[in-house]
């Protein structure tokens, strides 16, 4: 449950609608995209977050599987974070438990928990390119989707295409050029919202071609608190026709997660 | 609609402060079709699990697994209840309680107290340090690992204190484990399919002239008779076993050291064997003194039973990331294993001389007044310290994930021939990969005896009909000598056909 706001909060987010309303003059890629991280360090900086979600995951030919699941995660200085996520059905991978500690400058530690074997085995990090549950999302989709503010213009030089319009939502249409070694992603497009200062649609491609090699489109957008978050995501496979959606049933900021819920105890333990 | 809500695995709030509480399981059938056509049939199996799952306060969990099994390796088998004591159960259909317990679980301390199952150590397949609890061999190529481990009713509490420095060790845990009885391992009769060759009296044994003592004629004895029988292991609470785990994480590495004291935990089997000389029989019959003449043909009876031992085990082992592989260690250095001598050897004339020869007057004397005489063998199974060490490594690239291990066991001051070398290893290979967003699944198994020359080769597609529904087709392959673990079922090559129901 979100904490009551303060006088001051309720003060950052009013000048953050301000600014939010200013980045419809914006000039530059790296104006939209400093904004959405000043309000993401401000009125919509979040420590921790729960999110129930389930994903299904629709093949070319229309078969579709299903996985619920609980992310929690939390923020730490220094760009550093941890989450965890523990399968929640269906029964073939109930109790499964994936725990990642985000670092910063090193790679991250990743452990998953399988109630099969009844042990935690330590994963390289090299698997963040790796389908996340067998998705169209990977590990570092994820991670994309998290720092798309926050990279530098070194880390992603950006460029304002144009603006566009997504089911009546002005966009910002930006393109990033992401520098980190082993990105898998020469480019991406996103779409980020004019008055939200939310992306709305993100394209990402593995060559120069024109053509995308994924679409993530993030929908039905819901103020909780002042935090802007999609209840919807579908990631889109444009090459071999597969998708998932990812419907967020409850996310909740700030419920005070404690540090002990990302370490191995938990990770076996599971969530009840 | 507690009970339909229940069984869709769904969680649900109980009334009354009961909580919350979960039920969820599967259904499956296995049918396997061996390649050799005369080999020992193994019926078609179902299966049933259900699992209940509750935490009625916050602090208290419980959890119930019960297995149901009908048909499957055993034969003329008998509706039962397995239990915690004997070797040898030849039950269909039969009913199992996998694990029940409670968990306790405190802010700095977590105990579970009831039937469990322990898993130690890090490598994959095999793990050295994994000694607590017994397993099952009835079926022992298609259920392995967690599924073939017995609970053994355990106290075991693990405790995380506050004052270790995280640069030291990280989420440090010590935790101790209580065993108040043996529980013995499970094995297939004599009559399965997975009854191994190793452990079974030969037909024939024949001592050359002279062999047992100057002046004794050739004797050929033929085993007319063998079967399995139990004995419960020693039941006081001092035959339980003890053991300790201290784990943590230095440097981005994570480690376990270990330490059990209590039973073998591994297999142990003693052969008991008696004689009986007909010719003897006949000439008393006829009202004549039998001679050593008579005693060249004999008839034995065996009986395998139990042997039960107690070890010591001090192991570690440890993991970390590098370079994008996973790199996994593990070592451990038994105290009293025991371990399987070679049937020939055990058997061979040299053996028996030495074995038999303080009690043969007394043998010959009871076969020429025409009794049926207990021989006492030498041990079947004997204890030696043993180190093992196993190091695995895995790599996933584009769904594919691979993983290449070795394990060598070292057997210390051996003099005997064992079915295992006295330097035994063992590579381990596996591939995995999904295709379709996961629908489909593949496995390739791939584990070589190196230094006796076995192979044991596994593939498995499994089929993701629905979110429910699991299909899985595979074929088993048994190759080598069949003086090793492996190639002694070389004739058992099958294909298996599974099909999962999940709820």
């Amino acid at each position: 449950m979100r904490t009551p706001r303060t006088r001051f909060q309720s003060w950052v987010v009013g000048l953050a609608a301000l600014f939010t309303a200013a980045t419809g003059h914006a000039t530059t890629g790296r104006d939209v995209l400093a904004e959405g991280k000043r309000l993401d360090d401000t009125s919509r900086q979040w420590t921790d977050r729960t999110q129930r979600m389930t994903l299904r995951i629709v093949s070319a030919g229309g078969s579709e599987l299903t996985r619920r699941l609980t992310l929690v995660s939390r923020r730490y200085g220094g760009d550093e974070d941890k989450s965890l996520a523990t399968f929640e059905g269906p029964p073939e991978v109930k109790g499964i438990g994936f725990l990642e500690w985000a670092h910063n400058g090193r790679d991250n530690e990743q452990w998953l928990y399988l109630p099969e074997f009844r042990r935690t085995r330590r994963l390289a990090s090299r698997g963040r390119d790796e389908a996340f549950v067998n998705s169209d999302f990977t590990y570092r989709d994820f991670e994309v989707i998290g720092k798309l503010f926050s990279w530098t213009e070194s880390e992603a030089p950006s460029t304002l295409l144009r603006d566009e319009e997504i089911d009546g939502h002005d966009c910002h249409v930006i393109e990033l050029r992401p520098q980190q070694e082993g990105m898998p992603y020469r480019r991406l497009l996103i779409w980020v919202d004019v008055v939200k200062v939310v992306p709305r649609r993100l394209q990402f491609f593995t060559t120069d071609n024109a053509r995308p090699a994924k679409q993530l489109d993030l929908t039905d957008i819901r103020d909780i608190g002042p935090i802007p978050t999609p209840s919807r995501l579908e990631m889109r496979q444009l090459t071999s026709g597969s998708r998932t959606q990812v419907e967020l049933e409850k996310v909740e900021y700030d419920t005070g997660v404690d540090d002990e819920r990302f370490t191995l105890r938990f990770l076996e333990r599971g969530e009840f | 609609m507690l009970a339909s809500s229940l069984a869709c695995g769904e969680t649900f709030e109980l009334p009354r402060g009961l909580g919350r509480w979960e039920a969820g399981g599967f259904l499956e059938g296995l049918a396997v079709l061996p390649s050799v056509h005369d080999t020992q049939r193994q019926r078609p199996e179902g299966r049933l699990g259900v699992a209940v799952r509750g935490q009625p306060r916050r602090w208290l969990r419980v959890f119930l697994d019960l297995r149901g099994i009908v048909g499957g390796p055993p034969e003329h088998g008998s509706p039962g209840l397995f239990d915690i004591s004997r070797t040898f159960q030849n039950l269909s259909p039969s009913l199992e309680v996998e694990e029940s317990y409670a968990d306790l679980l405190l802010s700095r301390l977590d105990v579970r107290i009831g039937k469990q199952k322990i898993a130690w150590g890090r490598l994959d397949t095999y793990q050295p340090t994994d000694v607590v609890n017994p397993h099952r061999y009835t079926d022992p190529f298609l259920v392995t690992g967690e599924d073939a481990k017995i609970g053994i009713p355990a106290v075991r509490a693990k405790w995380y204190p506050s004052f270790v420095p995280e640069r030291i060790a990280a989420e440090a845990g010590l935790e101790l484990i209580w065993v108040p009885v043996p529980v013995p391992p499970r094995f297939p009769l004599e009559d399965e399919r997975w009854f191994p060759e190793s452990v079974r009296a030969p037909p024939v044994v024949f001592l050359p002239k002279g062999s047992l003592r100057r002046g004794l004629p050739s004797v050929t004895v033929r085993t007319t008779s063998f079967t399995t029988s139990n004995r419960r292991p020693p039941q006081q609470l001092d035959e339980g076993a003890i053991a300790s785990r201290l784990d943590g994480r230095t440097f981005s590495t994570d480690w376990s050291l270990y330490f059990y004291d209590g039973p073998e935990t591994g297999l142990g089997f003693k052969l008991a064997t008696s004689v009986v000389a007909p010719d003897a029989r006949v000439a008393l019959g006829r009202g004549e003194k039998p001679g050593i003449g008579d005693l060249q043909h004999l008839r034995a009876a065996a009986s395998l039973l139990p042997r039960f031992g107690r070890i010591r085990m001090v192991g570690a082992d440890c993991a970390f990331a590098v370079a994008g592989y996973t790199v996994r260690g593990e070592v451990a250095y038994g105290m009293d294993r025991l371990l399987p001598r070679s049937a020939e050897e055990f058997l061979s004339a040299d053996v028996l001389r030495q074995a038999v020869r303080p009690h043969l007057p007394s043998i010959i004397v009871g076969l020429l007044k025409g009794r049926r005489v207990g021989v006492p063998l030498p041990d079947f199974f004997v204890a030696r310290d043993t180190v093992e060490w196993g190091v695995g490594v895995d790599y996933t690239y584009r769904g594919w994930m691979a993983i290449a291990q070795v394990n060598e066991l070292f057997v210390l001051n051996n003099p005997t021939e064992l079915l295992l070398n006295d330097v035994d290893s063992t590579l381990l290979f596996v591939l995995r990969k999904t295709f379709l967003s996961g629908r489909v699944g593949g496995e390739a198994v791939v584990m070589q005896e190196i230094e006796r020359g076995a192979t044991m080769g596994l593939g498995r597609l499994t089929y993701a009909a629905t979110d429910h529904l699991r299909l899985r087709i595979g074929y088993l392959l048994l190759a080598g000598s069949r003086r090793t673990l492996i190639g002694q079922f070389h004739d058992d090559d099958e294909a298996f056909f599974e099909v999962r129901y999940s709820f």
